[in-house]
Protein backbone atom coordinates (compact mmCIF):
# COMPACT_ATOMS: atom_id res chain seq x y z
CA UNK A 1 0.00 0.00 0.00
CA UNK A 2 1.51 3.31 -0.96
CA UNK A 3 2.16 5.69 2.01
CA UNK A 4 -0.93 8.01 2.69
CA UNK A 5 -0.49 11.80 4.05
CA UNK A 6 -1.65 12.43 6.98
CA UNK A 7 -2.78 15.71 8.52
CA UNK A 8 -3.50 16.45 12.73
CA UNK A 9 -4.21 19.08 14.47
CA UNK A 10 -5.21 20.20 17.84
CA UNK A 11 -6.72 23.48 19.88
CA UNK A 12 -6.68 22.96 23.67
CA UNK A 13 -7.32 26.89 24.91
CA UNK A 14 -9.29 29.64 23.37
CA UNK A 15 -7.91 33.19 24.08
CA UNK A 16 -9.25 34.54 20.46
CA UNK A 17 -12.15 36.72 20.67
CA UNK A 18 -10.93 38.17 24.11
CA UNK A 19 -12.67 37.11 27.22
CA UNK A 20 -16.18 35.95 26.69
CA UNK A 21 -14.46 32.88 24.37
CA UNK A 22 -12.57 32.26 27.76
CA UNK A 23 -15.91 31.54 29.55
CA UNK A 24 -17.86 30.38 26.41
CA UNK A 25 -15.22 27.74 25.67
CA UNK A 26 -13.59 25.71 28.34
CA UNK A 27 -10.41 24.69 28.06
CA UNK A 28 -9.50 21.36 26.69
CA UNK A 29 -6.17 20.36 28.36
CA UNK A 30 -6.55 16.60 26.29
CA UNK A 31 -7.20 17.72 23.39
CA UNK A 32 -3.91 16.76 22.43
CA UNK A 33 -3.78 13.38 22.82
CA UNK A 34 -6.44 11.54 19.79
CA UNK A 35 -4.84 13.10 17.04
CA UNK A 36 -1.20 12.63 19.18
CA UNK A 37 -2.10 9.02 18.96
CA UNK A 38 -3.22 9.00 15.49
CA UNK A 39 0.04 10.83 14.05
CA UNK A 40 2.10 8.34 16.14
CA UNK A 41 0.53 5.03 15.08
CA UNK A 42 0.11 6.08 11.53
CA UNK A 43 3.58 7.07 11.01
CA UNK A 44 4.95 4.14 12.56
CA UNK A 45 2.64 2.32 10.04
CA UNK A 46 4.76 3.76 7.19
CA UNK A 47 2.64 6.79 6.47
CA UNK A 48 3.47 10.53 6.11
CA UNK A 49 2.75 12.98 8.36
CA UNK A 50 2.10 16.30 6.08
CA UNK A 51 1.80 18.59 9.19
CA UNK A 52 1.27 18.69 13.21
CA UNK A 53 -0.62 22.25 13.67
CA UNK A 54 -1.91 23.15 17.28
CA UNK A 55 -3.36 26.36 18.81
CA UNK A 56 -1.28 29.80 17.67
CA UNK A 57 0.07 27.45 14.93
CA UNK A 58 -3.53 26.27 13.57
CA UNK A 59 -5.09 29.45 11.91
CA UNK A 60 -8.49 29.78 9.94
CA UNK A 61 -6.39 31.18 6.97
CA UNK A 62 -4.53 28.20 7.12
CA UNK A 63 -8.03 25.92 6.57
CA UNK A 64 -9.84 28.25 4.58
CA UNK A 65 -7.78 28.51 1.56
CA UNK A 66 -6.96 32.02 2.73
CA UNK A 67 -2.97 31.41 2.41
CA UNK A 68 -3.24 27.48 2.56
CA UNK A 69 -6.31 24.50 2.77
CA UNK A 70 -4.33 22.11 4.81
CA UNK A 71 -7.34 19.23 4.78
CA UNK A 72 -6.85 19.24 1.12
CA UNK A 73 -3.59 18.83 1.00
CA UNK A 74 -3.98 14.93 2.81
CA UNK A 75 -5.27 11.78 2.58
CA UNK A 76 -6.35 11.42 6.33
CA UNK A 77 -7.06 14.51 8.48
CA UNK A 78 -8.08 14.09 12.10
CA UNK A 79 -8.68 17.40 14.25
CA UNK A 80 -9.76 17.66 17.97
CA UNK A 81 -11.24 21.08 19.40
CA UNK A 82 -14.56 22.35 20.43
CA UNK A 83 -17.33 22.32 17.47
CA UNK A 84 -20.46 23.84 17.38
CA UNK A 85 -23.70 22.70 15.29
CA UNK A 86 -26.81 25.86 14.55
CA UNK A 87 -28.93 26.18 11.58
CA UNK A 88 -27.35 22.92 10.00
CA UNK A 89 -23.89 25.19 9.90
CA UNK A 90 -20.89 23.07 11.49
CA UNK A 91 -17.94 25.18 12.83
CA UNK A 92 -14.52 23.99 13.86
CA UNK A 93 -13.24 26.32 16.77
CA UNK A 94 -9.50 27.39 16.94
CA UNK A 95 -7.41 28.99 19.21
CA UNK A 96 -7.90 32.03 17.25
CA UNK A 97 -11.28 31.98 15.47
CA UNK A 98 -13.84 29.56 13.77
CA UNK A 99 -13.84 27.88 10.53
CA UNK A 100 -17.85 26.93 9.42
CA UNK A 101 -16.91 24.18 7.01
CA UNK A 102 -19.09 22.69 4.53
CA UNK A 103 -18.48 19.95 2.12
CA UNK A 104 -17.36 22.53 -0.50
CA UNK A 105 -14.04 23.07 2.23
CA UNK A 106 -13.53 18.92 2.18
CA UNK A 107 -12.88 16.84 -0.78
CA UNK A 108 -11.67 18.95 -3.64
CA UNK A 109 -8.09 17.05 -3.69
CA UNK A 110 -8.34 15.52 -0.35
CA UNK A 111 -8.27 14.88 2.15
CA UNK A 112 -10.48 11.31 1.80
CA UNK A 113 -11.41 10.59 5.24
CA UNK A 114 -11.56 13.62 7.52
CA UNK A 115 -12.20 13.06 11.32
CA UNK A 116 -13.85 16.35 13.09
CA UNK A 117 -12.80 14.84 16.99
CA UNK A 118 -15.47 17.69 18.38
CA UNK A 119 -18.56 17.98 19.74
CA UNK A 120 -21.86 18.30 17.02
CA UNK A 121 -20.45 17.87 14.05
CA UNK A 122 -24.20 17.57 13.15
CA UNK A 123 -27.31 18.13 14.76
CA UNK A 124 -30.06 15.06 13.74
CA UNK A 125 -32.81 17.11 15.34
CA UNK A 126 -32.53 19.32 12.57
CA UNK A 127 -33.98 17.84 8.91
CA UNK A 128 -31.79 19.54 6.79
CA UNK A 129 -28.95 18.61 8.38
CA UNK A 130 -26.68 16.44 5.59
CA UNK A 131 -27.46 19.31 3.35
CA UNK A 132 -23.79 21.17 4.23
CA UNK A 133 -22.26 17.94 3.35
CA UNK A 134 -23.60 17.63 -0.52
CA UNK A 135 -21.29 19.82 -1.76
CA UNK A 136 -18.47 17.73 -0.70
CA UNK A 137 -15.45 17.57 -3.16
CA UNK A 138 -14.95 14.12 -5.17
CA UNK A 139 -11.88 12.79 -2.90
CA UNK A 140 -14.25 12.76 0.50
CA UNK A 141 -15.34 9.52 1.31
CA UNK A 142 -16.06 9.68 4.81
CA UNK A 143 -16.72 11.96 7.06
CA UNK A 144 -15.94 10.99 10.75
CA UNK A 145 -17.31 12.98 14.11
CA UNK A 146 -20.03 13.15 16.81
CA UNK A 147 -23.66 13.88 16.69
CA UNK A 148 -23.75 14.76 20.52
CA UNK A 149 -21.24 16.55 23.02
CA UNK A 150 -17.80 14.91 22.57
CA UNK A 151 -16.13 14.05 26.10
CA UNK A 152 -12.38 15.22 26.23
CA UNK A 153 -10.83 13.34 28.91
CA UNK A 154 -7.61 11.27 29.26
CA UNK A 155 -9.50 7.95 28.90
CA UNK A 156 -11.94 9.13 26.75
CA UNK A 157 -9.45 10.17 24.47
CA UNK A 158 -7.80 6.34 24.04
CA UNK A 159 -10.14 6.43 21.13
CA UNK A 160 -7.57 8.01 18.64
CA UNK A 161 -5.36 4.86 20.04
CA UNK A 162 -7.92 2.12 19.24
CA UNK A 163 -8.86 3.95 15.79
CA UNK A 164 -5.78 3.83 14.81
CA UNK A 165 -4.61 0.40 15.92
CA UNK A 166 -8.02 -0.97 14.27
CA UNK A 167 -8.03 0.63 10.88
CA UNK A 168 -4.16 -0.37 10.52
CA UNK A 169 -4.59 -3.70 11.58
CA UNK A 170 -7.41 -3.39 8.26
CA UNK A 171 -10.56 -3.01 9.35
CA UNK A 172 -12.84 -0.58 8.16
CA UNK A 173 -12.45 2.82 8.84
CA UNK A 174 -15.80 3.88 9.53
CA UNK A 175 -16.76 0.94 11.65
CA UNK A 176 -13.48 1.18 13.61
CA UNK A 177 -14.20 5.17 14.42
CA UNK A 178 -17.51 4.25 15.53
CA UNK A 179 -16.24 1.22 17.89
CA UNK A 180 -13.19 3.30 18.69
CA UNK A 181 -15.65 6.50 20.64
CA UNK A 182 -18.32 3.90 22.08
CA UNK A 183 -15.80 1.38 23.67
CA UNK A 184 -13.79 4.52 25.32
CA UNK A 185 -16.80 6.28 26.32
CA UNK A 186 -19.08 6.70 29.14
CA UNK A 187 -22.67 4.61 29.10
CA UNK A 188 -25.17 6.28 27.48
CA UNK A 189 -22.97 9.71 26.75
CA UNK A 190 -20.51 10.61 23.45
CA UNK A 191 -22.84 9.49 19.78
CA UNK A 192 -19.95 8.68 17.20
CA UNK A 193 -21.74 9.24 13.61
CA UNK A 194 -19.87 8.57 10.09
CA UNK A 195 -20.76 9.52 7.00
CA UNK A 196 -19.77 7.74 3.88
CA UNK A 197 -19.90 9.26 0.11
CA UNK A 198 -19.97 7.78 -3.10
CA UNK A 199 -21.94 7.95 -6.54
CA UNK A 200 -25.18 6.00 -5.48
CA UNK A 201 -26.28 4.18 -2.30
CA UNK A 202 -24.22 0.95 -2.73
CA UNK A 203 -21.05 2.82 -3.20
CA UNK A 204 -21.84 4.93 -0.48
CA UNK A 205 -22.66 2.13 1.42
CA UNK A 206 -19.10 0.39 0.79
CA UNK A 207 -17.73 3.89 1.27
CA UNK A 208 -19.39 3.90 5.09
CA UNK A 209 -18.99 -0.07 5.65
CA UNK A 210 -16.42 -1.68 4.45
CA UNK A 211 -13.42 1.09 2.86
CA UNK A 212 -10.02 0.46 4.35
CA UNK A 213 -6.91 2.27 4.40
CA UNK A 214 -5.87 0.01 1.44
CA UNK A 215 -8.81 2.16 -0.95
CA UNK A 216 -7.98 5.46 0.11
CA UNK A 217 -7.52 6.85 -3.22
CA UNK A 218 -10.26 5.79 -5.08
CA UNK A 219 -12.43 9.33 -5.70
CA UNK A 220 -16.32 9.42 -6.64
CA UNK A 221 -16.87 10.19 -9.61
CA UNK A 222 -20.35 11.96 -9.83
CA UNK A 223 -20.47 16.35 -8.36
CA UNK A 224 -23.40 15.53 -5.77
CA UNK A 225 -23.26 12.51 -3.71
CA UNK A 226 -24.82 9.79 -1.89
CA UNK A 227 -24.54 9.89 1.73
CA UNK A 228 -24.88 6.89 3.84
CA UNK A 229 -24.99 7.01 7.90
CA UNK A 230 -24.28 5.18 11.26
CA UNK A 231 -24.28 6.41 15.04
CA UNK A 232 -22.88 4.11 17.30
CA UNK A 233 -25.93 3.66 19.58
CA UNK B 1 -31.04 -2.21 32.60
CA UNK B 2 -28.39 0.33 31.08
CA UNK B 3 -26.34 3.15 33.34
CA UNK B 4 -29.50 6.08 34.20
CA UNK B 5 -27.74 9.11 35.06
CA UNK B 6 -29.29 11.68 37.77
CA UNK B 7 -29.18 15.27 37.18
CA UNK B 8 -28.33 17.24 39.89
CA UNK B 9 -27.75 20.91 41.69
CA UNK B 10 -24.43 21.01 42.72
CA UNK B 11 -25.29 21.94 46.12
CA UNK B 12 -27.23 18.75 46.13
CA UNK B 13 -23.69 16.21 45.15
CA UNK B 14 -23.43 15.81 48.95
CA UNK B 15 -25.99 14.69 49.91
CA UNK B 16 -26.88 12.67 47.12
CA UNK B 17 -23.64 10.51 47.12
CA UNK B 18 -24.35 10.36 50.99
CA UNK B 19 -27.73 8.42 49.55
CA UNK B 20 -26.05 6.10 47.37
CA UNK B 21 -23.88 5.70 49.90
CA UNK B 22 -26.34 4.72 52.73
CA UNK B 23 -28.79 2.76 50.25
CA UNK B 24 -26.22 0.41 49.67
CA UNK B 25 -26.32 -2.68 52.41
CA UNK B 26 -22.59 -3.16 52.38
CA UNK B 27 -19.64 -1.91 51.25
CA UNK B 28 -18.93 -2.63 48.02
CA UNK B 29 -15.58 -3.99 47.88
CA UNK B 30 -12.40 -3.25 46.09
CA UNK B 31 -10.30 -5.58 44.25
CA UNK B 32 -6.85 -5.98 43.44
CA UNK B 33 -7.09 -7.15 38.95
CA UNK B 34 -5.08 -9.90 37.49
CA UNK B 35 -2.51 -9.28 34.55
CA UNK B 36 -4.06 -9.13 31.45
CA UNK B 37 -2.25 -11.68 30.28
CA UNK B 38 -4.16 -14.24 32.49
CA UNK B 39 -7.28 -12.84 30.46
CA UNK B 40 -5.35 -13.20 27.16
CA UNK B 41 -4.35 -17.15 27.90
CA UNK B 42 -8.13 -17.94 28.59
CA UNK B 43 -9.03 -16.58 25.95
CA UNK B 44 -6.90 -18.10 23.75
CA UNK B 45 -7.59 -21.69 24.65
CA UNK B 46 -10.93 -21.27 23.80
CA UNK B 47 -11.81 -19.25 20.57
CA UNK B 48 -9.12 -16.57 17.86
CA UNK B 49 -9.26 -13.23 19.50
CA UNK B 50 -7.57 -9.60 19.15
CA UNK B 51 -6.41 -8.76 22.97
CA UNK B 52 -5.87 -5.51 24.49
CA UNK B 53 -4.96 -4.19 27.50
CA UNK B 54 -8.26 -4.94 29.25
CA UNK B 55 -10.18 -6.94 26.91
CA UNK B 56 -10.20 -8.72 23.88
CA UNK B 57 -12.02 -8.68 20.33
CA UNK B 58 -13.40 -11.50 18.34
CA UNK B 59 -14.45 -11.29 14.56
CA UNK B 60 -17.83 -12.71 14.98
CA UNK B 61 -19.40 -15.68 12.51
CA UNK B 62 -22.13 -16.54 14.26
CA UNK B 63 -23.30 -13.82 16.57
CA UNK B 64 -25.37 -15.88 19.23
CA UNK B 65 -23.03 -18.46 19.69
CA UNK B 66 -19.84 -16.26 20.45
CA UNK B 67 -21.78 -14.10 22.62
CA UNK B 68 -23.15 -17.23 24.62
CA UNK B 69 -19.72 -18.36 24.80
CA UNK B 70 -18.00 -14.73 25.78
CA UNK B 71 -21.20 -14.54 28.32
CA UNK B 72 -20.25 -18.09 29.56
CA UNK B 73 -16.72 -16.93 29.78
CA UNK B 74 -17.12 -13.76 32.36
CA UNK B 75 -19.79 -15.74 34.41
CA UNK B 76 -16.94 -19.39 34.69
CA UNK B 77 -13.51 -16.62 35.40
CA UNK B 78 -15.08 -13.85 37.12
CA UNK B 79 -18.52 -14.64 38.59
CA UNK B 80 -20.29 -12.04 36.71
CA UNK B 81 -23.77 -10.98 36.37
CA UNK B 82 -24.31 -9.51 32.38
CA UNK B 83 -27.34 -7.63 31.87
CA UNK B 84 -28.55 -6.65 28.70
CA UNK B 85 -28.46 -3.02 28.22
CA UNK B 86 -31.46 -0.82 26.56
CA UNK B 87 -29.54 2.32 24.72
CA UNK B 88 -30.72 5.69 26.14
CA UNK B 89 -29.28 7.70 23.44
CA UNK B 90 -30.10 5.75 20.28
CA UNK B 91 -29.79 7.28 16.66
CA UNK B 92 -32.08 4.81 15.51
CA UNK B 93 -35.03 7.52 16.78
CA UNK B 94 -33.78 9.91 13.73
CA UNK B 95 -33.83 6.97 11.71
CA UNK B 96 -30.06 6.80 12.41
CA UNK B 97 -29.08 2.64 12.14
CA UNK B 98 -26.64 2.28 14.34
CA UNK B 99 -23.93 0.04 14.84
CA UNK B 100 -24.30 -1.46 18.41
CA UNK B 101 -26.91 -4.10 18.13
CA UNK B 102 -26.54 -5.95 21.42
CA UNK B 103 -24.76 -4.79 24.84
CA UNK B 104 -24.52 -6.26 28.14
CA UNK B 105 -22.79 -4.50 31.10
CA UNK B 106 -21.09 -7.18 33.61
CA UNK B 107 -22.06 -6.07 37.30
CA UNK B 108 -19.59 -6.58 39.84
CA UNK B 109 -21.70 -7.72 43.28
CA UNK B 110 -24.43 -6.20 41.85
CA UNK B 111 -22.72 -3.13 41.41
CA UNK B 112 -23.42 -1.68 37.97
CA UNK B 113 -20.16 -0.47 36.04
CA UNK B 114 -19.92 3.52 35.08
CA UNK B 115 -16.73 3.71 33.31
CA UNK B 116 -15.97 2.69 29.62
CA UNK B 117 -15.61 -0.78 30.60
CA UNK B 118 -17.15 -3.58 32.11
CA UNK B 119 -19.50 -4.42 28.82
CA UNK B 120 -19.57 -6.85 26.18
CA UNK B 121 -20.71 -5.16 23.21
CA UNK B 122 -21.77 -6.59 19.69
CA UNK B 123 -21.18 -4.64 16.60
CA UNK B 124 -23.59 -6.64 14.13
CA UNK B 125 -23.04 -5.03 10.71
CA UNK B 126 -19.27 -5.05 11.26
CA UNK B 127 -19.20 -8.59 12.33
CA UNK B 128 -17.83 -7.88 15.54
CA UNK B 129 -17.68 -8.36 19.31
CA UNK B 130 -15.81 -5.96 21.47
CA UNK B 131 -15.38 -7.47 25.67
CA UNK B 132 -13.27 -5.27 27.77
CA UNK B 133 -13.68 -6.51 31.37
CA UNK B 134 -10.42 -7.26 34.09
CA UNK B 135 -10.07 -10.85 36.12
CA UNK B 136 -10.62 -9.87 39.34
CA UNK B 137 -8.32 -11.20 42.22
CA UNK B 138 -7.87 -10.46 46.30
CA UNK B 139 -10.69 -8.38 47.99
CA UNK B 140 -9.86 -5.71 49.75
CA UNK B 141 -11.53 -4.11 52.71
CA UNK B 142 -12.02 -0.11 52.99
CA UNK B 143 -14.86 2.51 54.30
CA UNK B 144 -17.00 5.42 53.04
CA UNK B 145 -15.26 8.39 52.05
CA UNK B 146 -16.87 11.66 53.47
CA UNK B 147 -19.45 12.67 50.95
CA UNK B 148 -18.76 15.91 51.82
CA UNK B 149 -15.22 15.50 50.81
CA UNK B 150 -15.95 13.74 47.54
CA UNK B 151 -18.47 16.52 46.24
CA UNK B 152 -16.33 19.15 47.16
CA UNK B 153 -13.39 17.22 44.95
CA UNK B 154 -15.56 16.64 42.25
CA UNK B 155 -16.94 20.44 41.72
CA UNK B 156 -13.15 21.49 42.25
CA UNK B 157 -12.55 19.22 38.87
CA UNK B 158 -15.08 21.64 36.95
CA UNK B 159 -12.95 25.23 38.39
CA UNK B 160 -15.25 25.30 41.41
CA UNK B 161 -18.78 26.62 39.86
CA UNK B 162 -21.30 25.91 36.99
CA UNK B 163 -23.06 28.56 35.51
CA UNK B 164 -27.11 28.36 35.40
CA UNK B 165 -26.97 26.89 32.10
CA UNK B 166 -24.41 23.85 32.81
CA UNK B 167 -25.45 20.66 33.95
CA UNK B 168 -23.88 18.28 36.55
CA UNK B 169 -24.83 14.69 36.19
CA UNK B 170 -23.53 11.78 38.27
CA UNK B 171 -23.70 8.28 39.01
CA UNK B 172 -22.40 5.85 41.01
CA UNK B 173 -20.73 2.03 40.68
CA UNK B 174 -17.63 0.36 39.43
CA UNK B 175 -15.20 2.35 37.42
CA UNK B 176 -14.09 -0.45 35.22
CA UNK B 177 -11.47 1.16 32.48
CA UNK B 178 -12.07 0.75 28.79
CA UNK B 179 -10.01 -2.60 26.74
CA UNK B 180 -7.01 0.11 25.87
CA UNK B 181 -5.78 0.49 29.47
CA UNK B 182 -3.82 -1.64 32.22
CA UNK B 183 -6.04 -1.18 35.34
CA UNK B 184 -4.54 -2.78 38.25
CA UNK B 185 -7.51 -2.16 40.85
CA UNK B 186 -11.49 -1.89 40.53
CA UNK B 187 -12.93 0.10 42.69
CA UNK B 188 -16.76 2.06 43.69
CA UNK B 189 -16.29 5.51 42.29
CA UNK B 190 -18.28 8.42 41.20
CA UNK B 191 -18.64 10.18 38.03
CA UNK B 192 -19.69 13.17 37.56
CA UNK B 193 -20.50 14.85 34.11
CA UNK B 194 -20.03 18.81 33.95
CA UNK B 195 -21.85 19.56 30.53
CA UNK B 196 -22.93 22.30 28.56
CA UNK B 197 -26.63 21.00 26.32
CA UNK B 198 -28.53 23.41 25.32
CA UNK B 199 -28.49 23.55 21.25
CA UNK B 200 -28.36 27.24 21.06
CA UNK B 201 -25.25 29.40 18.89
CA UNK B 202 -23.24 28.62 22.13
CA UNK B 203 -20.71 25.65 22.16
CA UNK B 204 -21.93 22.74 23.53
CA UNK B 205 -19.47 20.30 25.82
CA UNK B 206 -18.91 17.43 27.88
CA UNK B 207 -16.17 17.29 30.88
CA UNK B 208 -15.87 14.14 33.21
CA UNK B 209 -13.66 13.38 36.48
CA UNK B 210 -14.21 10.48 38.50
CA UNK B 211 -13.54 9.80 42.52
CA UNK B 212 -13.02 7.31 45.04
CA UNK B 213 -15.97 7.00 47.01
CA UNK B 214 -14.29 4.60 49.27
CA UNK B 215 -11.05 4.61 51.32
CA UNK B 216 -9.42 1.18 49.91
CA UNK B 217 -6.74 -0.43 52.75
CA UNK B 218 -3.36 -0.61 51.56
CA UNK B 219 -4.03 1.52 48.11
CA UNK B 220 -3.73 5.14 47.42
CA UNK B 221 -6.98 6.93 46.88
CA UNK B 222 -5.95 7.67 42.92
CA UNK B 223 -5.13 3.90 42.65
CA UNK B 224 -7.19 2.07 39.84
CA UNK B 225 -8.54 5.24 38.48
CA UNK B 226 -5.37 7.34 37.82
CA UNK B 227 -6.01 7.89 34.19
CA UNK B 228 -9.78 9.70 34.57
CA UNK B 229 -9.18 11.44 38.17
CA UNK B 230 -8.95 15.80 37.91
CA UNK B 231 -10.81 18.24 35.96
CA UNK B 232 -10.96 16.73 32.14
Amino acid sequence: MAALRIGVAWSTHFPGGGWLNKIRYRRLRYSYRAPSFVAEGMTAGGNVLSFLRFDEGLTLADLDGTTTALASAVDFFYVSSHGTCSSSQYKLILHSGEWPVSGADLGNLGPAVATFDTCDLVDLTDANWQAPWQTAGLSLRLLLGFASPATVAENSTLRGREFTAKILAGDPIGPAWLQAVHQNGYPNTDQAIALGFGDDQADADWALHDMTLADLRKPRQLDTPVIEVAVCH
Amino acid sequence: MSLNWTTLDPWELPEWMYGQQSGSDTLPAAYALAHPSELVAHVAERFPARSTAGGFSVRLEDDERMLRTVLGLVSELDGRRASRDEPAEEGGRFGVPTAVTAEYSLYVDGVQPVGPGGRITVYGRARRLEAAFHLRRTRLGGRWRDPGDIAREALAAFGGELTPDETLRAAFGYYEASGWEQQDLLRPVFVVLAERLRRDDEPRWRLASVHAASDVDEAPPTAGIESVTGCA
